[in-house]
């Protein structure tokens, strides 16, 4: 017993950033204003949902905890590093080559201690946990999309900087695998589109990507005065930071710009399927652009058909298909480049009753209810004649 | 045609009539073998034709809607103008007999009631492309349409299983059953339910009729009657059959003039005694 505590002491004692690692305890992670937060329950992304395309413009990180007192005129610092250590190390940290620890100063959210109570409360904008060094939302190229990114809090001076904290965010930037053969035919008011989503799986066998959530029918020209279910907005931008942040409006500004660069045209669709096509900056993953064209809801894994109704008969329609992952990330759309034209069609009953030989009196072919009570009556005579033999046979034989 | 279902229901009836007398002399709970369980019931899983008899009733057999929706669509890999015979449809469904009286040792009088569901669907028309007086000429558009059936009736059925029961090398049982049908039925157009181009309300109906089956059942009992024997002990099942019936059934209408889903046709399956 004595041996083991003193063990554990002497490793505490040379790896300091053990023992430093529980001056900061992390009692909350939010995140807000990320457009996919409205498509989950109770409207909230969880921290242990990957962090996707869709989230990264827009979406901010709050960060909420306590730390243990310091001596004065240290700093509490924000960094972001491939794994939970990797700041630890001076050689790993930015600036120097092949840095997996980079540094979010530009932020101005670092904080000269000691602070009003122990607490501190960052928020942190996801493309910057994505893209520590730029903020554009590109991984750095160290990193591989699927692994987790550590936010880290550190604390200087001194020099060898050691981590107090982290917090694993889980980042998925890469977009599904498209979808295939897709198809379209004409019918009554309507378009049939159908298409396959393929990978190949374990074993070599042919599936539906893993991971995959769902699919989005695009129309073109777009349909006027259609609800996909989408929040139509590119971006639902932050208000401030609260607290430790000296320099919030830097940071919606830049959100600000990346929103209403996307913006596009969102007149009716006027044209036909010959001089329509989606723009060349068109991007499916900002809901805004996506609202534009879609014409289906949120059509869900394993679906492979879907019926587009309310087309105008004798019009021509193009028609494409967005696959969507789990973390958010929509693929590349997949057009079929056919033009399609939806016209009449004759049902079964329709040429019934135009045949010849049908009485052409409404309702002559018992459409609805026909009188058959008597028979019915006759029926119900015979059940209660059955019965009644059965009794009476009971009867004869509990004699007997 | 109202006279063959009045003919059909007094044959019925006249059977329900003389059974009592029938079962006076040996009716009793057990027929068979003293080790036999109670039998009242039996339960019949079947499979058959989809048969209809609207053309006919239009008098424009083999060439009506029904042949030219449902019987003119080409295969895609059959050479343009050659046309695809009309598809085997089937109607799949359960029936339940109570077999009410005993005849002595010839065999069983009792109530019965079917239910089967059926469909055809094929590939609507597009309505610029039925130029042609030949229907396999029709230009067909990708939305669906079909014709759906649930073809109900409930009927007097007579099982006659002297042979079955008591001549081993003979294990048959002829059966006869006659009553009344009733089919509603459902016309779609692509996902939805079509609409009656007259009166725009749903195209769906309710088809009245009667119903007359025959058929050979083959006791399976006879094949393994060990298994037969352990399993009346375990489950209570008495006999199973498989069989073949041969049914016409006229759904035209008692009264008034209904969509005629029925035809003649034939049922196959397995008949469970319990």
């Amino acid at each position: 017993m004595r041996f083991t505590s003193l063990t554990l002491a002497a490793c505490l004692a040379t790896v300091p950033q053990l023992a430093a690692a529980q001056a900061v305890t992390f009692t909350n992670v939010v995140r807000t204003g990320s457009p996919r937060a409205a498509e989950q329950a109770g409207g909230v992304l969880s921290r242990d949902q990957p962090l996707g395309v869709r989230d990264c413009p827009c979406e901010r990180w709050t960060f909420e905890g306590t730390i243990m007192p310091q001596s004065n005129a240290r700093t509490l610092e924000w960094w972001v590093a491939t794994t939970a250590t990797a700041c630890a190390t001076a050689t790993n940290r930015f600036p120097s080559n092949n840095a997996t620890c980079w540094p979010l100063s530009t932020l101005g959210i670092n904080q000269t201690l000691p602070i009003s109570g122990n607490r501190f409360s960052v928020t942190i904008p996801a493309r910057w946990i994505v893209d520590p060094l730029n903020g554009a939302c590109n991984l750095p190229t160290s990193v591989s999309s699927g692994s987790s990114l550590h936010v880290t809090a550190m604390l200087r001076p001194p020099d060898d900087a050691v981590p107090l904290g982290t917090v694993p965010v889980s980042v998925n930037t890469q977009r599904p695998i498209t979808v295939q053969s897709v198809s379209a035919s004409g019918a009554e008011g309507s378009a049939i589109v159908e298409w396959a989503h393929q990978a190949t799986g374990d074993g070599g066998t042919a599936q539906v990507p893993e991971n995959t959530a769902g699919y989005w029918v695009l129309c073109l020209p777009r349909i006027v005065g259609y609800d996909a279910g989408l929040s139509g907005t590119s971006c639902d931008l932050p208000v401030t930071d609260s607290g430790t942040s000296t320099d919030a409006s830097a940071i919606d500004d830049v959100a600000a710009t990346d929103a209403t660069s996307t913006a596009m045209d969102s007149s009716p669709g006027t044209g036909t399927c010959g001089t329509e096509s989606l723009p060349s900056s068109f991007d499916p993953n900002d809901d805004g652009q996506l609202a534009l064209y879609a014409c289906s809801p949120f059509l869900s894994v394993g679906t492979a058909r879907y019926t587009v109704r309310n087309l105008t008969n004798g019009s021509s329609y193009r028609f494409a298909v967005v696959a969507q992952d789990n973390s958010g990330n929509r693929a590349t759309p997949s057009v079929f480049t056919s033009c399609v034209s939806p016209e009449q069609v004759t049902d079964f009953w329709e040429h019934y009753r135009n045949s010849p030989g049908n009485p052409a009196a409404p309702g002559a072919c018992a459409v609805g209810p026909s009188r058959a009570p008597a028979g019915w009556l006759v029926t119900a005579s015979l059940a209660l004649a059955a019965v009644a033999a059965h009794r009476f046979n009971r009867r004869k034989e509990r004699r007997a | 045609m109202a006279r063959p279902s009045l003919s059909a229901l007094a044959a019925s009836a006249c059977l329900v009539a003389i059974a009592p007398a029938a079962s006076a002399q040996t009716f009793g709970p057990r027929s068979g073998p003293r080790w036999e369980s109670p039998q009242n019931f039996a339960i019949e899983l079947r499979v058959g034709s989809f048969n209809q008899a609207i053309d006919e009733q239009l008098g424009l057999a083999g060439r009506g809607p029904y042949q030219q929706i449902f019987c003119s669509t080409r295969d895609a890999t059959a050479a343009a103008g050659s046309a695809v015979g009309c598809p085997m449809r089937f109607r799949v469904g359960l029936e339940g007999d109570w077999q009410i009286l005993r005849l002595g040792p010839v065999g069983s009088l009792g109530v019965g009631a079917l239910a089967q569901y059926g469909n055809a669907f094929a590939s609507a028309p597009a309505a610029a492309g039925m130029s042609s007086t030949d229907a396999t000429q029709w230009r067909r558009s990708a939305q669906t349409t079909s014709l759906q059936a649930i073809n109900t009736a409930v009927f007097a059925v007579l099982r006659v299983d002297v042979l079955a029961q008591r001549v081993r090398w003979l294990p048959i049982a002829p059966y006869a059953k006659a009553g009344l049908a009733l089919a509603p039925w459902w016309v779609t157009s692509g996902e939805e339910t079509a609409r009656d181009p007259i009166t725009n309300s749903d195209a769906v109906g309710l088809s009245s009729g009667f119903f007359l089956a025959g058929g050979l059942s083959v006791m399976l009992d006879a094949f393994e009657p060990a298994t037969a024997r352990q399993w009346d002990q375990l489950s209570g099942v008495n006999h199973s059959y498989v069989y073949f019936e041969l049914n016409y059934s006229y759904l035209g209408g008692l009264g008034r003039r209904t969509l005629d889903l029925g035809g003649l046709g034939w049922t196959a399956g397995i008949l469970l005694e319990l």
